[in-house]
């Protein structure tokens, strides 16, 4: 079997992406749902600075061996963009990008917009709990659409 | 190694400019994507031909700096940071500030038809400086066919 890359990717690479990364590494696997210490608790959650746009940061490896990934692109719509770079690399087999802007709540929008951009976490982040509470339904699903073979027993 | 010539605006500034890498600065206004805002939107790479044996492409993204490392990022995780397969050539176009928001203003709905019509009159304005720019990187940096062509020496 290839392994691949699976980057998960949002505009700030700081909390959706981030707990979707997490979720598919297999890294959330409290039954608690969703396990909000663990997700506060976790590398890259709401710590993105300016220098970390455009990279792409590993968050693990999943069941199958596949390498997680997480980026933030300061875009809310890089789809294409991405997609496009892995082919005219003749690299479309290497990698798969996986968009978590649609889960991107108005909680998270202003939470993370207060605490990163603003550099008010005191303000942001009870904000952005709520967005993830909200969010993370859709982010296991996504990760479940997303998953190879061996992810839903970390789902389940 | 492919080259993507990438702008703030792709369907206007960096078509241009890679027309004029690939000598095809007389195509610009005939091409469908001079002015095409769903390309612009869709914010993929834009295959514009080929130099050599290279592929030529150009993008519009309001960050040139993530676009460049998100490229340099492609290149690590597939190990050819020697030798990447497709370089990002980031082009600025100072004294033009006004096409971005002109290109932005062409996304509306109904009076979108209008902006796009200044943007290319805009692009017309600069279009020398362009595609000399494009020339004058390919002279800079000739494709590999080109060099190839040169005359073999006289083995008499």
């Amino acid at each position: 079997m290839n392994l691949i890359k699976i980057v998960y990717f949002d505009y700030g690479g700081s909390h959706s992406s981030v707990v979707a990364a997490h979720i598919h590494a297999g890294k959330l696997d409290s039954p608690q749902t969703p396990p909000i210490k663990e997700i506060i608790n976790l590398p890259y959650f709401d710590k993105t600075q300016k220098d970390d746009f455009g990279k792409i940061r590993p968050a693990g490896t999943d069941a199958d061996g596949n390498a997680i990934y997480v980026l933030g692109t300061k875009n809310s719509d890089s789809g294409g963009l991405l997609t496009s770079l892995a082919e005219a690399q003749d690299a479309t087999q290497e990698f798969r990008f996986v968009d978590t802007m649609p889960y991107v709540n108005m909680w998270l929008r202003i939470g993370g917009w207060l605490s990163r951009s603003l550099s008010l976490p005191l303000l942001g982040r009870p904000l952005i709990r709520t967005g993830i509470k909200a969010a993370y339904p859709g982010l296991k699903n996504l990760v479940r659409e997303t998953g190879k073979t061996g992810l839903m027993e970390v789902l389940e | 190694m492919n080259l993507l010539f990438a702008a703030r605006t792709g369907v206007f500034e960096a078509l241009t400019l890679g027309l004029g890498y690939l000598n095809q600065e007389d195509q610009l206004e005939t091409s469908s994507v001079f002015g095409n805002m769903e390309t612009e939107k869709a914010g993929e790479l834009i295959y514009l031909g080929k130099s050599g044996d290279d592929d030529i492409y150009c993008v519009g993204n309001k960050h040139l700096d993530i676009v460049v490392r998100i490229n340099e990022e492609i290149n690590t995780l597939l190990g050819q940071t020697d030798s990447p397969s497709l370089k990002v050539i980031p082009v600025s176009v100072p004294g033009n500030e006004s096409l971005y928001p002109l290109s932005r203003l062409a996304m509306l709905p109904l009076v979108g038809s209008f902006f796009t019509a200044r943007a290319k009159s805009s692009t017309l304005k600069i279009k020398d400086q362009l595609v000399s720019a494009g020339k004058n990187f390919r002279a800079v940096n000739p494709a590999p066919a080109q060099a190839a062509a040169k005359p073999l020496p006289d083995p008499r």
